[in-house]
């Protein structure tokens, strides 16, 4: 049985062979997607997901062979390109929140099924775009892209200890808004 | 639930990207590493190294069936793996217009006669291998009427020099008769000779396949009916065969090639020693310069090094000039037609006849010749037809017909072709 190169040695292989790198993309790029689809639509998400992987392999040869999952270093080039689009995720959040109808998802007004739930995410939407840019990233780094605090801080290039602030915040404030709905409360019991 | 699950939830239904996005992304960063970028923003044209082994005949540059056996001592087979990504790029214009430029040569070989040219924007990857002169990519032109014509890329020789560097090879379309076209061609990237095999098969051969001396077999893969395979050469000598088998999808064997030269035939550029001289400088028919060098080189011989804007042949002949008559021959490199060569001591004047009755006398400088057909000498009726060597008093001391299906190897007894 043949073991799967990791991203380290494919990306140091794509140094010689780039061909390589595409092993790369193959593995990460729907959840790189799917992650900024969450966060910016499906247009932009699918744009910034070309640019995260070119840029990256503009980039290989800066990457750290020592860590062997590129995801943090993929996420931090996705992030960089994200920046230019905070005001729109910001601005789609709160027309969420007011109208109950995901701009940024037109398509999936499905969810409108469940009043509860709709009450639960327009809180939710509106306290995402209350948080700060920096908490924010750090929240949905950790809620939907599944990584941990090192790999967070890796992503954003802070300390460990300023991911777990941070998140802390974000957390309390989405907590608020989710017993402001009823919705918290509700499901906890 | 707490709020981090309900985060988790938010937007949980989006759903993952289709195909087409998926397939388009990957394509954009498939094309960002396979593509032409800097590297190709050099106008200048150029080709790659081409020696000859034969002198003074210089290689042929068409690939047809029956021009094929040049290489010897092909051994194992290697690095046949296809990238597919690569397929269907489209070609850098450097490329393209190289595969145009030969597309538009061959009306001067009577089977092109008449066939429009080769449509540069169709010229486009076919497939890449991994070679051990670092990635050959396959270009290629198949748009139909026309030629199928391909360009081999070693991408390193491209980065080395910011332009792609090879030569565009123009063969006949294929038949169920006649299933695989193929050459056999040599790349000097570094200090490596990478040598490769490159055809194209007839829509009823469903698979080839290249076996090796010691009779183990790998299938080339097959990519738009071309081929492209490294061949490693070994420097044993005798009984080195390589075959490529062509063979139908119901396993059944419709060609069988054998390479069965020997390895110490294989042209191998010598080490440069000493001082180079340039005998002629010169230019072609459209204005561009082209030379004569002669290069020492080692074991005390000279080579001969041709250079014109379509590239530049190495010939190294056991002896610099001929002893006697008209050693002087017909190439087609790209688009261009050159007489070069030497002549006899004896010999005054050179006279070129053409198919019209007019003639013109070549210039001989140090008894080489390195001559430009024109173009307006391509088309029939105009075409050269004779060489004619004379004496100081004007006595035919030697002539050569220049056969009349030039670069196709079906030549008459005082035949010139190559």
């Amino acid at each position: 049985m043949t073991s799967l190169p990791s991203d380290a040695d494919a990306i140091a292989s794509s140094l010689v062979d780039p061909t390589m790198f595409v092993a790369v993309f193959d593995r990460h790029a729907d959840a790189i997607n799917r992650y900024l689809r969450r966060r910016v639509g499906n247009e932009v998400a699918d744009e910034l997901t070309s640019e995260t992987f070119a840029q990256a392999f503009e980039h290989r040869q800066s990457y750290d062979r020592n860590r062997p999952d590129a995801r943090p270093w993929l996420y931090a080039i996705a992030h960089n390109l994200l920046r230019h689009h905070y005001r729109d995720e910001e601005r789609g959040l709160r027309v969420y929140a007011r109208r109950g109808v995901d701009p940024m998802l037109p398509a999936f007004d499905s969810r409108l099924d469940s009043v509860g739930s709709v009450l639960a995410d327009t809180e939710l939407a509106d306290a995402l775009a209350e948080l700060t840019r920096q908490e924010r990233d750090v929240l949905l780094l950790i809620a939907w892209a599944e990584l941990d605090y090192k790999e967070v801080a890796e992503a954003l290039g802070i300390p460990v200890g300023t991911v777990r602030s941070r998140l802390n915040r974000a957390r309390n404030r989405a907590r608020e808004r989710l017993e402001r709905s009823g919705q918290y409360e509700k499901q906890r019991i | 639930m707490d709020e981090l699950q309900a985060i988790r939830n938010f937007r949980g239904d989006v759903p993952a990207w289709g195909e087409d996005a998926r397939h388009a992304a990957r394509s954009a960063l498939l094309s960002h590493i396979a593509a032409p970028s800097a590297r190709f923003r050099r106008a200048r044209r150029g080709f790659g190294h081409a020696s000859s082994r034969r002198h003074p005949r210089s290689w042929p540059r068409l690939a047809v069936v029956t021009a094929v056996l040049l290489l010897a001592g092909l051994t194992a087979a290697s690095a046949l793996a296809i990238y597919d990504f690569v397929v269907g790029e489209p070609a850098p214009t450097p490329i393209a217009e190289q595969l145009a430029e030969e597309g538009r040569a061959d009306p001067i070989i009577p089977f092109f006669a008449g066939i429009p040219d080769v449509v540069a924007k169709s010229a486009h990857s076919v497939a890449a291998i991994k070679t051990s002169g670092g990635r050959a990519i396959l270009w290629a032109v198949t748009a139909e009427p026309g030629p199928v014509c391909y360009f081999v890329e070693f991408e390193t020789l491209t980065r080395r020099t910011g332009q792609p560097r090879g030569e565009a090879i123009c063969g006949t379309r294929l038949s169920s008769a006649v299933p695989v076209a193929y050459n056999v061609s040599r790349a000097n990237v570094g200090r490596r000779q990478v040598v490769t095999v490159v055809g194209w098969v007839h829509d009823n051969v469903a698979s080839v396949l290249l076996r090796a001396p010691d009779g183990t077999e790998r299938e080339v893969a097959l990519s738009e009916r071309f081929f492209i395979a490294e061949v490693r050469v070994e420097k044993a000598g005798d009984g080195n065969s390589h075959t490529l088998i062509a063979k139908d999808a119901a396993g059944a064997t419709l060609q069988r090639i054998e390479l069965h030269l020997r390895s110490s035939n294989l042209p191998v550029v010598p080490k440069s020693m000493g001082t180079k001289r340039t005998v002629i400088e010169t230019r072609d028919s459209r204005g561009r310069p082209m030379s004569l060098t002669l290069v020492p080189v080692e074991g005390g011989r000279t080579c001969l090094r041709f250079e014109t804007a379509n590239g530049m042949r190495v010939s190294c002949p056991p002896e610099t000039r001929v002893e006697e008559g008209i050693g002087v021959h017909p190439t087609l490199l790209g688009s261009l037609v050159y007489f070069s060569g030497s002549v006899g001591p004896e010999v005054a004047k050179l006279e070129l006849h053409y198919e019209d009755g007019s003639m013109r006398e070549l210039p001989l400088v140090e008894r080489f010749v390195l001559y430009d057909v024109p173009r307006e000498r391509f088309a029939k009726g105009k075409r050269p037809t004779l060489l004619l060597a004379r004496t100081a008093d004007g006595a035919e001391v030697d002539r050569r017909t220049i056969a009349k299906r030039l670069y196709f190897g079906i030549r008459r007894e005082g035949d010139v072709s190559p």
